[in-house]
């Protein structure tokens, strides 16, 4: 087993709607990855915090119809959501787009976890994505390791 | 040619991004609902789609909903793929060419539901130019007009976009991720295909512009040439015989009465009511879009819209 990717990566409301590339060699005679991936604070839980964002969301979204949302609690609380992607030298792997702040996820030729295709571990440079989706809480910590077996 | 108006359902999720649905349930319960077809269109992967190899019964086309920070896209059977994380508001008619050189097709989902963080780029924020490449678009979204106002606002800039001389198809997105209560379970979109349903069928059905969106009540009209949705017509006076069908609807959900009360053709120039019946009369000016509608009641709502039809076009 080799590490090939351990990262520790902050990011705050301003790199939302971006991408964060973390690329990493991969040996030859790997055949299956491993990426463990969490990040945290997953909610925001200040309750005046979440209410002034869901305002300025309605208001920028709904236009003269955001004052008929009345009951913001259906969208409390807000959330962080920051998706993996992955590519291998060959092209896009896949994503694994869902809430959960803690993934474990397998890609392989025989197995992959839901959300990327079986491929081959082709030695080169591969690329994990951050996908910065939503980013509601002052600042928001991203680990990262990835593992080669052969 | 043996045209047939298919069930199909154009927005599903499952495990594989963040749907509920496993493949194989959501296989199964599209024919619990007396589905012929479903686009798949997991958020940002399409690694679902190998298990769906070995089913025979429902129709399966291979999609994907781009969720980007700026609105989400569904590209369907496109050749390879095409990067969705570098989409942004003003590369978006690039990023639709590529798809389209590519042999896919792309849809609008859900155009006006909120957006980042309420529902993480879920608002259409894109500033399309070339909407000619823009097959279709979600109408309904998750359900009825009423159960989501913001549908009303999707069939407004449907019919501007018609008025601009656009061709772009109704659809309705049921954005399946999961069984829920609040939806209708007849709901869906029904495809024109000429003979048996393939995927490929499924696709130049909505490439063509043939689909009906209905939240329960199936409607089919042609005139006196046999042309219907999606079809060009001559202009001048015409007759269409139209007919409905609460048949699925019954099966699924006998609990719920649908009554319809009257047609109204939508155009360029706006809306106007017809009594309802098996015919509709009217003058077809040239150069128009006509979209026919089925407005009545159901679930205790008086006045909704029932169905809506894709548009035929006149010379």
């Amino acid at each position: 087993m080799k590490i090939l990717l351990n990262k520790t990566v902050t990011v705050t409301p301003e790199n939302e709607r971006t991408n964060i590339f973390l690329p990493f060699a991969v040996p030859s005679g790997v055949k299956k990855l491993i990426i463990d991936y969490s990040y945290s604070p997953k909610e925001l839980t200040d309750r005046e915090k979440c209410e002034a964002l869901i305002k300025e969301n309605l208001i920028r979204d709904c236009g003269e119809q955001w004052t008929e949302y009345t009951d913001y609690g259906e969208f409390m609380p807000l959330k962080n959501l920051i998706t993996l992607s992955l590519d291998s030298p060959e092209g896009y792997v896949g994503a694994a787009h869902r809430q959960a702040a803690t993934q474990h996820h397998e890609i392989g030729e025989e197995f992959a976890s839901v959300g990327f295709d079986k491929v081959k571990i082709s030695a080169g440079e591969w690329v994990l994505t951050l996908n910065l989706h939503a980013v509601v809480t002052d600042e928001c910590v991203c680990e990262i390791e990835v593992k080669g077996y052969e | 040619m043996n045209k047939k108006w298919y069930p199909c359902e154009l927005h599903c999720h499952t495990v594989h991004s963040d749907g509920d649905f496993t493949v194989e349930r959501l296989i199964s319960t599209a024919k619990e609902r007396k589905l012929s077809g479903i686009f798949l269109t997991d958020h940002n992967t399409m690694s679902g789609y190998e298990q769906t190899q070995n089913e025979k019964e429902l129709c399966i086309v291979k999609g994907i909903e781009w969720t980007t920070y700026f609105g989400h896209m569904l590209v369907i059977d496109c050749d390879s793929y095409v990067d969705w994380r570098d989409a942004v508001p003003d590369n978006i008619d690039e990023k639709i060419a590529d798809v389209k050189e590519k042999r896919g097709i792309v849809g609008i989902a859900h155009p006006f539901q909120l957006g980042t963080p309420v529902c993480t780029g879920g608002h259409w924020d894109f500033r399309v130019k070339k909407w000619e490449n823009v097959s279709y678009m979600e109408i309904f979204s998750e359900g009825s007009p009423y159960i989501n106002t913001l549908n009303l606002k999707a069939r407004r800039l449907w019919h501007s976009l018609l008025t601009q001389g656009y061709r772009i198809a109704p659809t309705m997105g049921r954005d399946w991720h999961r069984e829920t209560k609040n939806i209708y379970k007849s709901a869906c979109t029904y495809l024109l295909i000429d003979g048996e349903i393939t995927a490929g069928k499924m696709k130049k059905a909505v490439e063509e512009g043939r689909t009906l969106v209905t939240n329960g009540i199936f409607m089919s009209f042609n005139d006196k040439n046999g042309k219907t949705a999606g079809d060009t017509f001559e202009a001048g006076e015409t007759v269409l015989r139209i007919s409905t069908d609460l048949s699925r609807h019954r099966e699924l959900e006998p609990e719920r009465e649908i009554r319809a009360e009257k047609f109204v053709l939508c155009s360029s120039e706006g809306e106007r009511e017809y009594p309802f019946g098996d015919t509709l009369t009217f003058t077809a000016k040239e150069n128009e879009w006509y979209s026919l509608e089925l407005w009545g009641s159901t679930d205790g709502r008086e006045n909704t819209l029932l169905c809506l039809a894709a548009p035929f076009y006149t010379k």
